[in-house]
């Protein structure tokens, strides 16, 4: 938890949640946990808002809460959960890819609300589509639903303990049980079909309310009341971490080969626990059946595929044996360490040159080195060499480690070694990329608030267009004719800017994520 | 250390060689200024990849909707020094949304709606007695009995009041505990129910909102 994760966060919780839900997650962060009172007194907003917050953020996972010995509730919040906001896009972008556009929108809106129960979002789902005159039925939405759970990218909330005593309820961890989380509940959709008949036929102002209601009616007829669905992050992480392997291996060697690697992600991802370094090993021949036929891969091509990638520099797949036609297995650990190595590269070649690259990449290839052997393999001119090497030295991008050849570590007699700790490096890049992913989203915010009235004048003008049907060419014309060309031109300035500014924010978002990943692995046994 | 002296006027103590700086190079100056705030740059920067235009759409999207959905809890407004008329069409004076979470999975001092619990007022069981006809005889023959066994049972008293006090400290600690829990749950109204008086003011303002009551 560094200072530019924190900060990140508050941004991204004044953005999704609003400035009270700000002050409230940087109070907690900064204090741990604390019970109500002193959230109100020290925040400065009234206890109603504070309330109101501290339970929609408790609903979208960011703020935790247990009962204390003494008798109050404290609360806590975590910055994982509020940067993984950062990814969300990517979520329902891999929804969308996977399973279609009714997934889409389920995840959407189990991100929108936090949690829902599966009778609450199948009924969402199917009025946005029926907003969207898309042909899907209930019953349609509620089978996209099961295949979500089914896969796991869907995980149920743990269930309440019946302690009504308790001034918060407990929640059911099981522990022994964890494919509970994963069970499709029994729902009754009936009341769901009724009901969607009853609001076709009448489309009337007047019954909105009434429609509320029926609502809440039908909600609670469908006998999965107290079961509340939400994302599972880590089953879309290990989707992220897949895919930067499948495209990784696509980019350095061709599509095929990136879709055979995907292919054996997909069969190994049921033989391997989710938390392990590397997949279980899987035969030349497993692959071989389970890949698509379209593809007309025939077997003498897959050996040669898988030769290719084993031999590979970058070690993303691994042959552990030869039995069955030959073992392969995937190490996440190697592989996630060559992405990370291959963007401080990019990051260092961008940055420093060229030049400074081939002293970093010597270093990475030769491990330690002392300064003379590195002016003589670096080929460059000593004295060039010489500035690159401190400049990394610098930056903190290279290492020193002293070995004295007397005890006394009298600098004429001591090898200065220098040398490359990526995983020190890695924690500098994730946090560079942080501060410059608050450093776009500030200034994002900041156009966006510059240009605000622009804007609202825009987004006034398409309501007038929109609510008013039936226009005539002349008269749609002269309410387009309220903005003037010259504030068209700085609207379009506008809406390029921002776009490039979200664009980089998604790449900078990816950055993170292999930088995360390698952390994550290089730490695990 | 009789080479201390020595070495003045002859630069450093040590070789400068082993640092990896050569005969005859000029060591940078000591830095008096803080770097400047923004640097010109080495290497200008590559554009963007093209990247995937769909989660860009995706994510002001998400933006717009946590924005405008229930979740998002502006801070109430600050009151400027007159009530304007134009305050009412000011964005960002919007009331937040209606929105009825789960209540059961949320700690309960969080729901607004909460009412107070109702301490049962019982009233206290005072049974009165009839009021007895007084026998003048009867008494006085009570008094007659009762003084000639005074004397003898004096001893026997004093033994009984021992007991009785015994019997007392037995039961003493049982109140204590009693009182503890009272107590207990003094301090507990207390937890829940303390008011520091913030929202005492915002009520009022509420009220203000409204207009004068005529």
């Amino acid at each position: 938890m560094s200072l530019e994760q924190i900060k990140l966060c508050s941004f991204i919780l004044r953005e999704h949640f609003g400035e009270v839900a700000e002050k409230i997650v940087n109070y907690l962060l900064r204090k741990g946990s604390t019970s109500l009172k002193p959230l109100t007194t020290e925040c400065g907003f009234t206890l109603d808002k504070v309330k109101r917050c501290l339970a929609a953020l408790i609903q979208h996972g960011i703020v935790t809460f247990s009962q204390h010995k003494a008798g109050f509730v404290e609360y806590f919040a975590s910055v994982d959960n509020v940067l993984s906001y950062l990814f969300f896009p990517q979520y329902i972008n891999c929804a969308k890819t996977l399973f279609g556009d009714e997934s889409e929108l389920i995840i959407e809106e189990l991100l929108h609300q936090g949690q829902l129960t599966m009778s609450g979002t199948i009924n969402r789902v199917t009025q946005r589509l029926a907003q969207a005159e898309s042909s899907q039925d209930v019953y349609g939405v509620r089978d996209k639903f099961v295949d979500l759970i089914k896969t796991q990218f869907v995980k149920q909330c743990p269930l309440l303990t019946p302690d009504s005593k308790a001034r918060s309820p407990a929640f059911a961890e099981d522990t022994e049980n964890p494919e509970q989380a994963f069970t499709v509940p029994q729902v009754d959709l009936a009341g769901l079909v009724k009901r969607k008949r009853k609001i076709s036929d009448d489309e009337n102002e007047d019954h909105a309310r009434k429609k509320r209601k029926l609502e809440n009616s039908a909600a609670e007829k469908c006998g999965d009341e107290g079961i509340y669905w939400t994302i599972n992050h880590a089953r879309f992480q290990q989707y992220l971490r897949d895919q930067a392997i499948v495209t990784a291996v696509s980019r350095k060697v061709d599509v095929r080969a990136g879709e055979i690697i995907a292919c054996f992600l997909r069969i190994s991802e049921m033989k391997t626990a989710s938390e392990s370094i590397s997949t279980n090993a899987i035969t030349y021949n497993e692959i071989f059946q389970s890949l698509p036929k379209e593809m007309g891969i025939t077997r003498q091509i897959l050996d040669q595929y898988l030769r290719i990638i084993v031999e590979d520099a970058s070690d993303f797949l691994q042959k552990t044996g030869d039995s069955g036609g030959g073992m392969f297995a995937i190490n996440f650990q190697r592989a996630f360490k060559h992405l990370c190595q291959a963007h401080v590269q990019s990051v260092i070649g961008e940055k420093y040159g060229s030049k400074c690259l081939r002293v970093y990449r010597l270093l990475a290839m030769k491990g330690h080195l002392e300064q003379k052997q590195i002016e003589e393999m670096a080929m460059i001119p000593a004295k060039e060499a010489k500035e690159m090497l401190y400049s990394l030295f610098d930056e903190q991008l290279v290492t020193i480690k002293e070995v004295p050849k007397t005890p006394d570590h009298a600098p004429s007699r001591t090898f200065y070694l220098f040398g490359i700790q990526l995983n020190q490096v890695a924690r500098m890049l994730l946090q560079k990329t942080t501060k410059a992913m608050l450093n776009v989203c500030l200034r994002r915010a900041h156009e966006t608030q510059q240009h605000r009235r622009l804007l609202e004048k825009q987004q006034r003008m398409e309501a007038i267009i929109a609510s008013m049907e039936n226009l005539e060419e002349e008269q749609k014309t002269e309410i387009e004719e309220m903005v003037t060309p010259a504030e068209k031109a700085q609207l379009s300035k506008i809406k390029k800017m921002t776009h490039k500014l979200e664009q980089c924010e998604s790449q900078l978002c990816d950055t993170m994520f292999v930088m995360e990943m390698y952390i994550k692995y290089a730490h695990m046994k | 250390m009789a080479g201390r002296g020595r070495g003045r006027g002859r630069g450093l103590s040590f070789n400068l060689e082993n640092l990896g700086i050569g005969r005859g190079e000029s060591i940078a100056g000591a830095k008096l200024l803080p770097p400047p705030t923004f640097p010109p740059l080495d290497f200008h920067p590559q554009p963007l990849i093209p990247g995937d235009e769909y989660v860009v759409q995706l994510k002001q999207d998400f933006r717009t909707a946590m924005q405008e959905s229930a979740f998002f809890v502006r801070p109430s407004a600050k009151r400027r020094d007159i009530e304007r008329y134009s305050d009412k069409y000011q964005i960002g004076q919007t009331e937040d949304l209606d929105w009825d979470p789960d209540w059961s999975r949320l700690p309960s001092e969080l729901n607004p709606k909460r009412r107070r619990k109702v301490r049962a007022v019982v009233a206290p069981k005072i049974q009165m007695k009839p009021a007895k006809k007084i026998d003048v005889k009867e008494i006085s023959a009570k008094i007659k009995v009762s003084s000639m066994e005074a004397s003898r049972d004096a001893k026997e008293d004093e033994e009984n009041e021992e007991e009785e006090e015994e019997k007392e400290e037995e039961a003493a600690p049982e109140e204590e505990v009693y009182e503890e829990e009272e107590l207990e749950d003094d301090t507990d109204y207390n937890q829940t129910y303390f008011d520091n008086g913030e929202n005492y003011g915002a009520d009022e303002d509420d009220d203000l909102e409204e207009g004068p009551v005529y």
